[in-house]
């Protein structure tokens, strides 16, 4: 046998009509763990197992007459069975070889194994994906449709193999869509449609749901063949008109609460005043102390309007970021504290300065520093101040020897309006609602800590290093 | 120097204690002019139109405007009186407690002379009594 046959890449094996074995190469004795004297004279059967040889023209016809080549590639795929009895996939190309003493068989085989096992890879990736996957000719016949697409659509498989791609869309887009798709065939590449404007799919049933669809030309592939993978954006449509709602609502409220409640409020102000003007020196000892707080309680209705205001502004995040360092911030904050001189203040700081929205993470510091003084129940105190980096985190930790908060209140002093000092003016319990809000805004969270029947507090506030990217998908 | 030109002033405010303090507030502050109060946009055009069966107003004059009153709205007031070819010229105010960007905007279109925040000019509106002292001494009304 000439070297080349010998040492082929792929199993070669030369039978007789009848398919006995007169020789076989190397390749083919590793494929199938035999030795060339085993197979010799051997029927060429003997390669494919048991239940496969009887009634089965498996490598060749009968009749030598009637023989049709077969290529590789276009050949058949079968099943083959080794020595040891162990089966694997082949591909089988056969050709005829005349000679000199008749017509001989050639028979290619190729261990398959690998290419099936990524064609059953492929099928699962296809199958298997949370996404419509429909493969489309260049003419927009449709040739391939996965289980998602099946369902998303309410048509079958059948029923969208051949027909083309145009059913998918509400009638009134079909005519447009052509004039894409031939764009699309003279400029192919990666597109993602729908992203940023609403794009509709129509279902068997003709109702519409809108879609996110990205574009794939299969290189490599002559014929032009498009993969587009569709997704079904109904759930986050509704969750963006939803939200696009509730911010609307939101807007709303902030003016009925900045025009509504404040200018009656402002009213009520200027009558007591003029009322007060009115009486002069008039007024009686009582009259004149109740004037006094009327007054009191419409500053602090205002204030809590105004707290309100910023609490609903404190759901949005701010996008002006800056480099903060966090020693410079917290000496800021307790530069302009008011605090009575018999407080003590530690600050230990091992974080690197980070670049993130200044305004909101100050606000909510002073906030926290500014409750643990006002809290505190004594004259003397001692207010530590912790900064440090943990992973994708600055953690900012504010402690004090206050009383604490028993364990009952520990929820409820995060809920707006909650306060636990008595009759205070100074605040309208709004300022720890707020603080979490802003900082569940920017990413971070709030946590409290505080052991029933043990004095001290401690708020950590967790503040994100590094900001998302925000992508305009 | 000549003494100021005397104007009157027509307040327009649904609320009567908001328009009593502007009232209240520019006596306090000696600023001294015939005040005329409308609590609504519609009436305040009958006012201007001199179609009102008890209010008249005298000329020189301008407007201290609020915007959120009910039937006729400032904006509302403002489009018909830019569309009115004898009070077009009208010099208005307006007078809010709203800080909203785009009541500003919308106002300033309908060529206001100024928006002013109470919460700008207070207490007891002695900033708004200050400014129109000047104004009064400064500017010729149409």
């Amino acid at each position: 046998m000439p070297q080349v046959v010998e040492f082929a890449p792929s199993g070669v094996a030369l039978t007789m009509v009848d398919g006995r074995i007169l020789l076989v190469n190397a390749e083919l004795e590793r494929m199938f763990g035999y030795s060339r004297a085993d197979l010799l004279d051997r029927p060429i059967e003997t390669l494919v197992p048991e239940r496969f040889r009887s009634g089965h023209a498996l490598f060749r016809d009968g009749n030598a007459n009637d023989f049709k080549p077969c290529a590789m590639g276009a050949g058949r795929e079968l099943v083959g069975t080794r020595a040891n009895g162990s089966e694997f996939p082949i591909e089988v190309g056969i050709n005829a070889l005349q000679t000199p003493n008749g017509v001989l068989i050639v028979e290619t085989i190729v261990d398959i194994t690998v290419r099936k096992r990524l064609e059953r890879i492929f099928q699962r990736i296809v199958e298997a994906a949370p996404c419509g996957m429909i493969i489309v000719e260049p003419k927009g016949r449709i040739v391939l449709v996965n289980p998602q697409t099946e369902m998303m659509f309410g048509y079958s498989r059948a029923e969208l193999i051949g027909t083309s791609l145009e059913v998918l869309l509400p009638e009134r887009f079909r005519a447009g869509h052509e004039a894409h798709r031939k764009d699309f065939e003279h400029a192919p590449s990666i597109r993602h449609v729908g992203g940023d404007r609403d794009l509709t799919a129509r279902r068997k049933d003709g109702t519409e749901f809108p879609v996110e669809i990205s574009l794939n030309p299969v290189l490599g592939e002559e014929d032009g063949l498009v993969l587009a993978v569709v997704n079904d954006v109904t759930r986050r449509y509704t969750m963006q008109l939803a939200l696009r709602q509730a911010n609307s609502n939101l807007e709303e409220f902030t003016y009925a609460a900045s025009h509504d409640l404040k200018s009656p409020l402002r009213g009520i102000a200027d009558l007591v005043d003029w009322i007060g003007e009115d009486l002069g020196g008039a007024a009686s000892p009582e009259v004149a102390k109740n004037l006094g707080r009327v007054s009191d309680r419409i500053q602090r209705l205002d204030r809590v309007i105004d707290d309100l205001l910023a609490y609903a502004h404190a759901g949005i995040a701010h996008t002006d970021a800056v480099a903060v360092d966090p020693r410079g911030l917290i000496a800021a904050v307790f530069e302009i504290l008011p605090r009575p001189a018999a407080f003590r203040i530690s600050v230990q700081i091992d974080a690197k300065p980070f670049v993130t929205n200044k305004a909101p993470l100050e606000s909510v510091l002073r906030n926290l520093i500014d409750n643990a003084v006002k809290h505190h129940d004594r004259p003397t105190g001692h207010i530590v101040v912790r900064v440090e980096d943990v992973g994708r985190y600055c953690v900012f930790t504010i402690s004090d020897d206050g009383p604490g908060i028993p364990a009952g209140a520990q929820e409820r002093v995060f809920r707006i309006f909650q306060t636990l000092a008595q009759g205070t003016q100074q605040h309208s319990g709004i300022g720890l609602a707020l603080s979490k809000r802003l900082v569940e805004a920017h990413g971070g969270w709030l946590k409290l800590e505080s052991v029933s029947g043990v004095r001290g507090t401690a708020f950590h506030v967790w503040w994100p290093r590094f900001q998302w990217r925000k992508t305009n998908d | 120097m000549t003494s100021a030109q005397p104007f009157s002033i027509l307040l327009v405010d649904d609320d009567d204690v908001a328009a009593e303090a502007v009232v209240r507030g520019l006596a306090k502050n000696a600023l001294h002019c015939p005040i005329c109060i409308a609590d609504d946009g519609s009436v305040a055009l009958q006012i201007l139109r001199g179609t009102h069966p008890t209010s008249r107003i005298a000329r020189p004059f301008l407007v201290l405007l609020d915007l959120n009153m009910p039937r006729m709205n400032g904006f509302e007031f403002l489009r018909e009186l830019r569309m009115d070819k004898d009070l077009r010229s009208t010099v208005v105010f307006v007078l809010t407690t709203s800080g909203s960007d785009a009541e500003r905007a919308r106002a300033y279109e309908e060529n206001i002379a100024g928006y002013i925040m109470k919460s700008a000019v207070g207490p007891q509106l002695s900033g708004l009594a200050r400014f129109l002292t000047e104004y009064r001494a400064a500017i010729m009304l149409p």
